[in-house]
């Protein structure tokens, strides 16, 4: 026993007091009918004559969810060792062939988006800025350059793509020469 | 001679409304628990009624959303009051009004005296919160310190020493009206 307990024993007198006190306590039937409606909106209690519906599964449906569910598992396993013993070579050409497919499509869906905002941006330029409208042009002049390295990559005797690229060097050397001070009053406006 | 039936165990009530969502057998748990349990919020929370009532349906909700993890080990009622604890501990932390117990020793003034007898339930409600309950828990419900150790998330000695101090201070809080109640050894 510690010492606390010793030096705090209740008096009888004490008992007898705590012993006296109410252990219970009414609180009234208003807070019963609000516990009531809050566990309604919960949906923990539901009225009276009116049991929660519970969905009851029948042994026989069981088995055949369980059965089916097998059948599923099994289905895929065999899928699997099927595509996975399967000519790696033809399963590689015809993923090659679709991610080209899918390229290809890109591409289109990509290119037009671009000539739709040049043409977009041609059109604004008759009412932004200057400055807004050579920042669009820059743009363009890139994305068209990345674009013509793009299809020289791929074919490097493709005559346009070369054109083009051969026009931005043109172009390129033309504005190092204007930036020149005695070449300062060239022309800085490039046109291909 | 007609002779009533014999009122469904708690168990029997529990399951009804926790598989059917029974309103009848919550009507029954709950009139059959709830006067001690309202008395006890009414003591944790310092005598305000309000407060009480709002720790009571609190607790209700909280028990019924837990009742597929009661195991039975205890009774329902000890199970629902250490709820109601927990819910009542919340109410008094939101309002600043609790410190935690394994903390040092709550200050406390006793009230001033004008003469007047402070009745034993008052001085109660005038403690501080942590020794209240401690108090309550021992002194009025007759719970264990292990049992309010478990309830409170404390350890026993922790309860022990609360239960010091809480007596402590209820003796100062009851000498100038009633003469002083223990004479220590």
């Amino acid at each position: 026993m510690s010492p606390h307990e010793m030096d705090d024993a209740l008096t009888p007198d004490e008992r007898a007091l705590f012993a006296a006190l109410p252990r219970e306590r009414n609180p009234g039937r208003l807070l019963e009918e609000r516990t009531l409606r809050a566990l309604r909106e919960r949906g923990l209690v539901h009225a009276a004559g009116k049991p929660r519906r519970i969905i009851r599964f029948h042994p026989g449906w069981l088995t055949g969810a369980v059965a089916a569910g097998l059948a599923l598992f099994l289905g895929g396993l065999a899928t699997g060792q099927y595509l996975a013993t399967r000519n790696v070579g033809e399963v590689v050409a015809a993923v090659q062939q679709h991610d080209q497919r899918q390229a290809a499509q890109l591409v289109q869906q990509t290119g037009s988006a671009y000539v739709q905002a040049l043409a977009s941006l041609s059109q604004a330029s008759n009412t932004t800025t200057g400055t807004q409208g050579q920042q669009g042009r820059e743009v363009a002049s890139s994305m068209l350059r990345a674009a013509a390295d793009e299809v020289v990559r791929m074919n490097p005797n493709d005559p346009v793509a070369t054109g083009i690229l051969a026009a931005f060097d043109r172009a390129g050397a033309r504005e190092r020469a204007a930036a020149r001070p005695d070449t300062a009053a060239k022309q800085s406006v490039v046109w291909f | 001679m007609r002779t009533e039936p014999a009122p469904a165990p708690d168990r029997a009530l529990a399951d009804a409304l926790l598989l059917d969502g029974d309103e009848r057998a919550f009507r029954e748990l709950y009139q059959r628990h709830t006067p001690r349990l309202f008395q006890v919020a009414l003591r944790v929370v310092g005598g305000c009624e309000h407060d009480a009532e709002d720790v009571v349906q609190e607790t209700w909700i909280k028990a019924t959303e837990k009742l597929g993890t009661f195991r039975w080990e205890a009774a329902f009622g000890t199970w629902l009051t250490g709820i109601g604890l927990n819910v009542a501990r919340q109410l008094l932390r939101k309002r600043g009004r609790w410190v935690e117990l394994d903390a040092a020793p709550e200050p406390w003034r006793p009230p001033p005296h004008d003469g007047e007898r402070i009745d034993l339930e008052r001085a109660i409600a005038l403690l501080p919160a942590g020794y209240r309950t401690v108090l309550v828990l021992h002194d009025v419900e007759g719970y264990r310190h292990d049992e309010i150790g478990e309830m409170l998330g404390v350890s026993a000695g922790t309860s022990k020493s609360q239960l010091f101090n809480a007596r402590r201070s209820l003796r100062q809080a009851l000498e100038p009206a009633k003469g002083r109640m223990h004479e220590p050894a």
